[in-house]
């Protein structure tokens, strides 16, 4: 399997995210949709680093910072779930239409 | 190995500092004597902005090219700090009425500079990325700040599920530019035009979504009205220049620095999208009777006026009205940035009952309870609208010209009719100001003297920089000369 192969999983991997962001009306499946989203860049990143111009690791360290700003998010997204279930007692955003027009 | 010469980071460090300095602070304070922390914010903050002195002129890469400390740079941190003082300023009588804690709110505020200055100084494209996260994660925190209130928390959510998610399509975007050209610098993007076919159309496409999500480009807008609605006012105020700034400097980094010699292929989609954003953030301000969410949608019609000196700057193609787009930019994110954020703080003014949401209402007769207060805010929103002598109407003439010069003169009359369009909904706030009676019972005014002295501090410079803008001219040329 070559770079494309690994580009290929990486695009149906971000998509399938993409779409379960805009399927899922849970706050926390959203996130999770998100971190797949994550996770598809870093593959290609990687494999971007491994078939690119060698003697340059700037894929790879990408990599690893984008998992530690993940981190970072899923732990401020996860905060905000919790503050938003106290006040309402649901995760379903469908229910979170206070704020309109 | 050789020591890096941190004296260029000077103002980044300085930051540092000041945030564990109002953690340190903050655990020993008595529960009436927070103000220190206030005062603590805003001397730091203008040590950082003594600290830019320095840095002026020094136009060097540090960490082996990963950060650049560039006039451009310095511009952006300078209008950084004041926008800073301004919210440390506004927020604090605010959040004690609704019991939440300053100490965290100055920490998140300072956080999100800190992120602020890294995506201004980047010059590759994994710092540009760290400095736009830095930035934005403590503003959905700030968006959410009022914990029991639901529409805080709501407004907190839906910014931050948007927010995230455009981070992910930008980033997608980020690694196939760096599959592409083979570097991570944003120098070496121009190497995209090399790319021909549809990867090069992918990534290019993949960055414009993630960045105009970022500045609440019309059809990437719609998270922007919740947020600013959901978010403590003075918040509100932050969030729609603070972050609008940063995502301006990462738009310049991307866009003007990165595939400004490739500008031919994106000028189109940038100047739809400005007029498409200036129009659709209009129409629907006109609609609305809550001031706060009025100002929210105006401040995404303000995006699209930014947004055509972008454009203006990929049409043009001699170097000097190139930069004059820029400096466009420039000039109207930090005219923007204060007039926006002290309308936003005299909304909160009049929401001293937390039970007002900042309705048209609520305005009605401030002329005969309050008459600096109303004449402040009529300045502010005549400044809005773009009337001289106010900093509004020459950031908008500044636009024009760099739309004029550079040829696209249709983009120039799309700005003035929906500069119309928008004197519209503004004068009407001035109209029930003045000419309306007051409520049976009006809410009560916040009159908290740091308040009143900041929105006094911000409505002088909107007057001063309408009159006498030169000074500030000279500064924005000399700093966007750094970037050609």
């Amino acid at each position: 399997m070559g770079l494309q192969g690994y580009l290929l999983v990486s695009a149906i991997l971000f998509g399938i995210g993409a779409f379960g962001f805009m399927a899922r009306r849970n706050a926390i499946l959203m996130l999770i949709s998100i971190e797949l989203m994550l996770n598809a860049v870093n593959l290609s990143l990687v494999a971007f680093n491994a078939y690119g111009p060698p003697g340059s690791p700037a894929g790879a360290i990408f990599a690893l910072l984008v998992m530690a700003v993940a981190a970072a998010e899923a732990t401020v997204g996860l905060a905000l779930v919790i503050a938003i279930i106290r006040t309402r007692k649901t995760a379903e955003v469908d229910q979170y239409a206070d704020l309109k027009e | 190995m050789q020591l890096i010469d941190l004296a260029p980071l000077l103002p980044e460090l300085i930051l540092v500092f000041l945030v564990l300095a109002i953690i340190t602070v903050d655990l020993f304070l008595p529960r009436n004597g927070k103000w220190i922390l206030t005062a603590l914010t805003v001397s730091g903050l203008v040590l950082v902005g003594a600290a830019c002195i320095p840095v002026w002129g020094v136009n060097d890469r540090i960490f082996e090219g990963f950060y650049v400390v560039d006039d451009l740079s310095v511009f952006f941190k300078a209008a950084t700090v004041v926008i800073g003082i301004l919210a440390a300023l506004f927020a604090p009588s605010y959040l004690a009425q609704r019991r939440m804690p300053l100490g965290e709110f100055n920490t998140i505020l300072i956080f999100s500079l800190i992120g602020m200055f890294v995506l201004a100084s980047s010059a590759d494209l994994i710092t540009l990325f760290i400095g736009l996260e830095l930035m934005v994660m403590p503003a959905y925190l700030m968006t959410a700040f009022h914990k029991t209130d639901r529409y805080s928390n709501e407004g907190g959510l839906k910014y931050f599920l948007l927010g995230s998610f455009a981070s992910a399509i930008l980033l997608f975007g980020i690694s196939w530019t760096y599959g592409l050209t083979g570097s991570t610098r944003i120098e070496g993007m121009g190497a995209l035009a090399h790319a021909a076919g549809p990867a090069g159309i992918l990534a290019i496409g993949l960055l414009t979504v993630g960045a105009t999500f970022k500045a609440a480009a019309v059809p990437f807008h719609f998270w922007t009205p919740d947020a600013y609605q959901g978010a403590p006012t003075p918040i509100t105020g932050f969030l729609s220049v603070g972050p609008k700034l940063g995502a301006f400097a990462l738009l310049v980094r991307l866009f003007a620095e990165g595939l400004g010699p490739m500008s031919a292929d994106w000028y189109a989609v940038m100047a739809i999208l400005a007029v498409a954003t200036m129009t659709g953030g209009n129409i629907v301000a006109l609609t609305q009777t809550n001031v706060k969410r009025m100002l929210a949608y105006s401040s995404i019609a303000h995006t699209g006026y930014i947004l055509a000196g972008l454009a203006a700057f990929a049409h043009a193609v001699d170097p000097d009205i190139r930069a004059q787009g820029i400096e466009s930019i420039l000039f109207y994110v930090l005219g923007y940035g204060v007039m926006n954020m002290a309308a936003f703080a005299v909304v909160g003014m009049l929401q001293r009952d937390p039970r007002r949401f900042g309705g048209l209402g609520g305005f009605a007769g401030l002329a005969g309870r309050a008459p600096w207060l109303a004449a402040g805010m009529a300045i502010l929103l005549l400044s809005l609208t773009g009337i001289p002598p106010t900093v509004g109407f020459f950031a908008k003439l500044y636009v024009l010209i760099a739309t004029v010069d550079a040829g696209v003169a249709w983009l120039a009359v799309a700005i003035a009719l929906n500069a119309a369009l928008a004197a519209f909904y503004y004068l009407r706030v001035i109209v029930y100001m003045y000419m309306r009676d007051p409520e049976d019972q009006p809410a009560p005014i916040d009159r908290s003297p740091v308040g009143i002295a900041a929105l006094a501090i911000s409505v002088v410079a909107v007057l001063a920089l309408g009159l006498f803008p030169e000074p500030v001219l000279a500064f924005l040329q000399a700093s966007v000369a750094s970037l050609f």
